[in-house]
């Protein structure tokens, strides 16, 4: 039953709705704010770019990002409003470096009519008042006094109703707003008022500006002392100030929505439009006074939602539409005619408009592919968890017990040898002149028999360890300079070495120190301990990166794992693991500049410790689960920062980042031994040992998700996978844009599933739209098919009265027309339903079958329909089910009758949920997202007693997400595996229009009831950023109502207790009454969901 | 048979504008009024703005949709004024008329959930 469900995000959003630059962090720091949506990033500027220095969630939708300063204060504090009318001010604190919430309220009136055109938040530049437009008609003002501290906020009346922007002026007496409104008629204006804060209410101001261009909608404020307003329209820009000066200039028809100021004397602004055009807006003046206004076109970037000029011509491009970007502005064009230097690219899959899930490999891991963006930056993103590697080369070989790479010197930047070892010989792989493998030999060492160890060793020399003797081999010569012999009946089981140091352990706990001196091996200590040995492992993790002072053991009988000191192997520190697995490979390693201890068990945990260098204190022990077989570890190196591969039955890459260690799955399926190859001819690879088969390959950017993307210079809107013709289709359109009118051509597009390669394309008529589109065969048909469905969109229409269906085969390649079908309306959705089309045709649904005519071919026929929808627009089916996802009456049930042919209804919703995106969890709980970004999950009642009951959903849960879902689909990310819990727990994804994809997941009770104790218990201990209430920003709110959420678990605050440190982890297990590594490892099973 | 009972339904009642401030007021009010209905039931600006929809082009809920699921009318969701806009066709529009006309005046009420009382 899935009626308890935990949500979480796989991506954070993406999408770019406000950024600012001031100095946050530091008198002298530069930093970028950026906001997206519900989250905040702060970056630092730095000469080697932007640095990200904190990134967190907001508990609401930020409205309003403003960075002020007050009087006497060195930094900028930061104003965030949230679209709930939450605010708080933030400052940095320099010493924990963390956000301190300085103040915070709440500004909503219980009467006002919400405005429609967008809440603006703006504050005074001379900091005595931070005004809010929330309501029509009103403006809010939030008073400070002189110590920079909020006092009462107050409503004063605003005569204009349909406000499109507002911004203080700078340098005023006293506080002085610009309004830009638009009258009863139409017209619009700029009008000034004064706040008199004694009043509490306004003066008229000193100037006004009437019919202004019909498209003006963007005011700038220049700073004094040329002071005045910058009026953008769409036809004209017009600068006017108090001294009555009033400049105009034409440009060419655009939407400009986002503006930076280049200079602190404000005489130069940025300004992108809604092509992503990006121009220069000069002021010219003489001596404090404008002379005239002069645009400049500086070449294209993505389409700005907001655009923060940095330093030196550097500037950050935000935007919902596309990437955002860091780009340059240089000083002379470029061929194209462009000033514009694209430095960074910051990835964006906002909006998701619709996506598929597709398994290619067929193990239960969905790549998710999706539409994404819109207008010009409009594109198909390829998203998947987990690392690839891409295989280069790759030869048959069996029974591969360890993979060592050498290099030809000590110094030498690349490796030359690969050590193969087998159950009784070593074989040695070279590459030759024409970087190519080929089988070599290496004189000094014993092919013979296995091989233990490898390494490259000061001086020039090479180690090989054996069980039988530890052999020191010339690089130059390749023969053999020293060895020593392992004593009779004392044979070496386990060895590590570094550059100048072996440890090797015998039977009978028997440790055996040897250091490299002067070429030559020499004992230098020996000890017995009081167990057989496991593992050991003494790679150097201090300032000497060939000599380490520390040696880790795992021991067998009593499952512990040791530090010991070199050379004298003093126990510094003994670490009882518990259980009864024995611990089968242990590593010394640095990432990041943090010093840790990994310990892999023989049933796939590994233990982590953070280990202090110089000490060998263990610290901040964890437990997770990386598979069911023993672990082999081992440091490699990818674009110059170091990584641990862990090689099992589920290869996982363990990496730091933001000094945490992360777990990211490798996509291989069993991997039992790996180097890194680092050749000159392909860098940072890899060798891996499969169960017969050894490659080399190149290992993806070491990340949770990657995504690739596909760029299409026009929008994605509806895309299908058929994995029997290997291909993807999807409904694009291309927007056209001449000076007289705008006009869209609409295609169907065809691609490899796999390089996706355009393979096809299908254009559809004029005023033809593509709205759905489905990979389904129909009884009596082997065939497989796309079906889409379309909508006329004419411009004197309200609604569509006319659409088709078509029906393409794909045949060598290319989209072949089968069938079409006229329908009276927009083809909303469309469903293979019982070997079946069932389509959604504006507030109908259809049932058409698939008929053979007498001539051979088919026909779409109408078999049976339902009607009584306002407009149906999403459909799911299941059997003989179907779930309607209306425009506003949420969502109902409809069964279709085989013997009479007929669709009726089951149940309803009676709530009036506007909604976007449907799916049925089960058979009985089906989920919706509605327009005020909640989410809910209604069940049918099929025992109740009376008809009326039965005829109605029960509404079972509920929850504020906070993102504009399109589209939920069932799928999961991550490999399902038969054998775990997690595994068997269903999934649905989901793609909101600010690019987050996030998880689903239907837990059982008792699961659900654990974590919903340790979601309230969470709440206590982490606050949310500016002191937001979490319960708050997840209760349901909609235009009628606000109640609490239920059922339904915020999977992004649970999985946070992962950030935790020890100490607090240790505090909430406290509160919940489970052990902490309990707690712990159950909720790192669910960051596995995703 | 018993009596048919009549009815009176009223009428309107008219009333003389005593002076022209008077007609002046009311022409104010109404255009506020008129001004706020038509905010509270058309598109906004940044709407009609982001889909490119000239001064009284009218837009079709397809669009609407269009640019909901694109993030292009600025907060991502339908406001109240578009969703009225969007149910504008879907209003009825013809009517009322009679369902039901009886001799004697009808009570409509439900009994409480329990049954002792009628609410009316």
């Amino acid at each position: 039953m899935s009626v308890w469900n935990y949500v979480v995000t796989a991506h954070k959003p993406t999408s770019v709705t406000h950024s600012c630059v001031g100095n946050f962090t530091g008198p002298n720091q530069l930093n970028l704010i950026v906001a997206k949506c519900t989250r905040i990033e702060i970056h630092l500027l730095t000469p080697q770019g932007l640095q990200p220095m904190i990134d967190v969630p907001i508990y609401g939708r930020i409205a309003t990002l403003e960075l002020f300063r007050p009087h006497n204060e060195t930094q900028d504090f930061l104003f965030i409003a949230t679209e709930r009318y939450k605010f708080c001010v933030l400052q940095w604190d320099g010493e924990k470096s963390e956000l301190l919430t300085r103040a915070m309220g709440d500004v909503s009136d219980r009467i006002g009519r919400p405005t429609d055109n967008g809440q603006i938040g703006i504050i005074d530049p001379d900091c005595r008042l931070i005004g809010l437009h929330l309501y029509d008609g009103l403006f809010k003002v939030i008073p400070f006094d002189n110590k920079g501290q909020l006092k009462e906020a107050f409503n004063i009346r605003l005569e204009e109703l349909q406000v499109l922007d507002i911004k203080f002026l700078y340098g005023c007496v006293k506080p002085t707003i610009v309004v830009l409104y638009q009258d009863n008629k139409d017209a619009r204006h700029v009008k000034t008022y004064e706040v008199a804060l004694k009043d509490k209410d306004f003066v008229e101001g000193p100037w006004s500006q009437n019919n202004l261009d019909n498209g003006a909608g963007l005011l700038i404020p220049v700073p004094a002392p040329l002071g005045g307003v910058i009026i953008i329209g769409e036809e004209t820009i017009v600068y006017c100030n108090a001294n009555s000066t009033f400049r105009a200039i034409p440009i060419k028809q655009s939407i400009i929505r986002a503006y930076g100021r280049v200079d602190p004397d404000g005489s130069r602004y940025l300004l992108g439009d809604n092509a992503g055009i990006l121009h220069l807006l000069v002021l010219t003046h003489e001596r404090e006074r404008v002379t005239g206004l002069k645009i400049e076109y500086l070449g294209e970037t993505s389409i700005a939602s907001s655009i923060s000029y940095l330093d030196n011509g550097v500037v950050y491009v935000g935007s919902r539409f596309g990437d955002s970007q860091l780009v340059k502005l240089n000083l002379q064009a470029d061929p194209n005619g462009s000033y514009v230097e694209v430095l960074e690219r910051y990835v964006n899959l906002g909006p998701i408009v619709d996506f598929c899930v597709v398994d290619l490999d067929r193990q239960g891991q969905g790549q998710v592919v999706t539409c994404s963006g819109a207008f010009k930056d409009g594109s198909l993103r390829v998203v998947r968890n987990g690392i690839g590697i891409n295989e280069q080369a790759s030869v048959e070989l069996q029974g591969i017990k360890g993979l060592w790479s050498l290099k030809s010197s000590f110094n030498d930047p690349y490796d030359m040898y690969l050590v193969v070892s087998f159950i009784s010989e070593t074989r040695f792989l070279a590459m030759n002149m024409e970087d190519e493998l080929e089988e070599t030999e290496i004189e000094g060492f014993d092919a013979q028999t296995q091989t233990l160890f490898c390494q490259n060793a000061i001086n020039d020399l090479l180690i090989q360890v054996t069980a039988n003797s530890v052999r020191l081999v010339s690089c130059t010569s390749r023969e053999l300079v020293d060895q020593w012999n392992a004593p009779e009946g004392f044979s070496v089981n386990v060895a590590s070495a570094n550059a100048s140091q072996v440890l090797l352990a015998t039977g009978g706990g028997h440790l055996v120190y040897l250091e490299i001196k002067d070429s030559k091996l020499v004992e230098v200590k020996h000890i017995q301990l009081e167990h057989e040995i496991s593992c050991v492992d003494l790679n150097p993790i201090g300032e000497n990166p060939q000599y380490s002072s520390l040696a880790a053991v795992g021991m067998w009988t009593d499952i512990s794992v040791r530090i010991l000191s070199l050379p004298d192997l003093e126990l510094i520190r003994k670490e009882n693991l518990g259980g009864e697995i024995v611990p089968r490979s242990v590593l010394l390693c640095t990432l990041e500049g943090v010093s840790y201890l990994l310990c892999a068990l023989g049933d796939g945990h590994l233990f982590s410790f953070l280990l202090n260098a110089s000490t060998g204190e263990l610290t901040d022990r964890k437990k997770v689960s990386l598979g069911t077989q023993p672990i082999s570890l081992r440091t490699f190196s990818s674009k110059g920062t170091t990584h641990v591969f862990a090689s099992s039955d589920r290869p996982t890459v363990i990496y730091s980042s933001n000094k945490k260690l992360l777990y990211s799955n490798v996509n291989l399926k069993e991997v039992n031994h790996m180097c890194p190859f680092n050749t000159a001819a392909i860098p940072d690879s890899l060798a891996i040992a499969k169960e017969g088969e050894l490659s080399i390959g190149t290992i993806d950017d070491i990340q949770k998700l990657h995504i690739r993307t596909i760029p299409l210079n026009e929008q994605a809107r509806r895309i299908c996978h058929q994995e029997q013709s290997r291909t993807l289709a999807f409904c694009s359109f291309k927007h056209n844009q001449t000076s007289i009118e705008e006009s869209e051509t609409h295609f169907v597009r065809l691609l490899d599933h796999q390089t996706f390669e355009f393979l096809s394309i299908y254009q559809l008529d004029q005023y033809e739209h593509g709205c759905s589109i489905i990979s389904c065969s129909f009884s009596d048909d082997n065939n497989v098919y796309y079906c889409v469905g379309t909508a006329y969109v004419l411009p004197e229409e309200n609604e569509p009265s006319k659409g088709r269906i078509l029906v393409f085969a794909v045949e060598d390649g290319r989209l072949q027309l089968i069938v079409e079908k006229e329908t009276k309306g927009a083809v909303y959705s469309l469903n293979a339903f019982n070997g079946k089309l069932l389509a959604a045709i504006n507030q109908k649904i259809q049932l058409y079958k698939w008929m053979l005519r007498e001539d051979g071919s088919h026909e779409l026929q109408s078999e049976c329909g339902h009607h009584g929808h306002i407009l149906a627009l999403y459909t799911q089916t299941r059997g003989d089910f179907i779930v309607v996802g209306d425009l506003m009456k949420s969502i109902s049930l409809l069964v279709y009758k085989h013997e009479e042919s007929a669709i009726e209804e089951l149940a309803r919703d009676y709530n009036a949920n506007w909604m976007s995106a449907v799916e049925m969890l089960d058979d009985e709980i089906y989920i919706g997202a509605e327009n005020n970004y909640n989410i809910f999950t209604v069940r049918k009642n099929s025992d109740a007693a009376t008809d009326e009951e039965r005829g109605r959903l029960e509404v079972v849960g509920e929850y504020h997400l906070g993102e504009f879902v399109n589209r939920l689909r069932h799928g999961s990310l991550v490999m399902r595996l038969p054998d775990s819990e997690m595994g068997q727990i269903p999934t649905v994804i989901f793609g909101t229009i600010n690019g987050v994809i996030g998880i689903i997941a239907s837990l059982p009770h008792e699961q659900y009831v654990f974590l919903e104790k340790l979601q309230s218990t969470l709440v206590k201990f982490i606050k949310g950023v500016g002191n937001l209430s979490h319960e708050q920003w997840r209760s349901f709110h909609n235009d009628k109502k606000t109640s609490e959420a239920r059922n339904f678990l915020d999977g992004d605050l649970i999985e946070s207790f992962l950030d935790l440190s020890r100490n607090k982890m240790e505090e909430v297990a406290k509160g919940m009454g489970v052990p902490v590594e309990e707690l712990s490892k159950r909720v790192e099973e669910l960051t596995r969901l995703h | 048979m018993g009596w048919k009972r009549k009815t009176h339904h009223g009428g309107s009642c008219h009333q003389q504008q005593s002076c022209p401030s008077h007609g002046n007021e009311l022409s104010a009010i109404d255009e506020e009024v008129s001004h706020l209905t038509r905010l509270k039931s058309e598109p906004c600006e940044r709407t009609r703005a982001s889909l490119h929809a000239g001064k009284k082009r009218h837009i079709s809920t397809f669009k609407l949709l269009s640019g909901r699921e694109s993030n292009c009318l600025g907060i991502g969701r339908f406001s109240s004024a578009d969703c009225s806009y969007a149910l504008r066709k879907h209003l009825p529009v013809k009517g009322p008329w009679c369902v039901d006309d009886m001799d004697s005046e009808a009570y409509i009420s439900q009994f409480s959930a329990d049954g002792s009382l009628l609410i009316g």
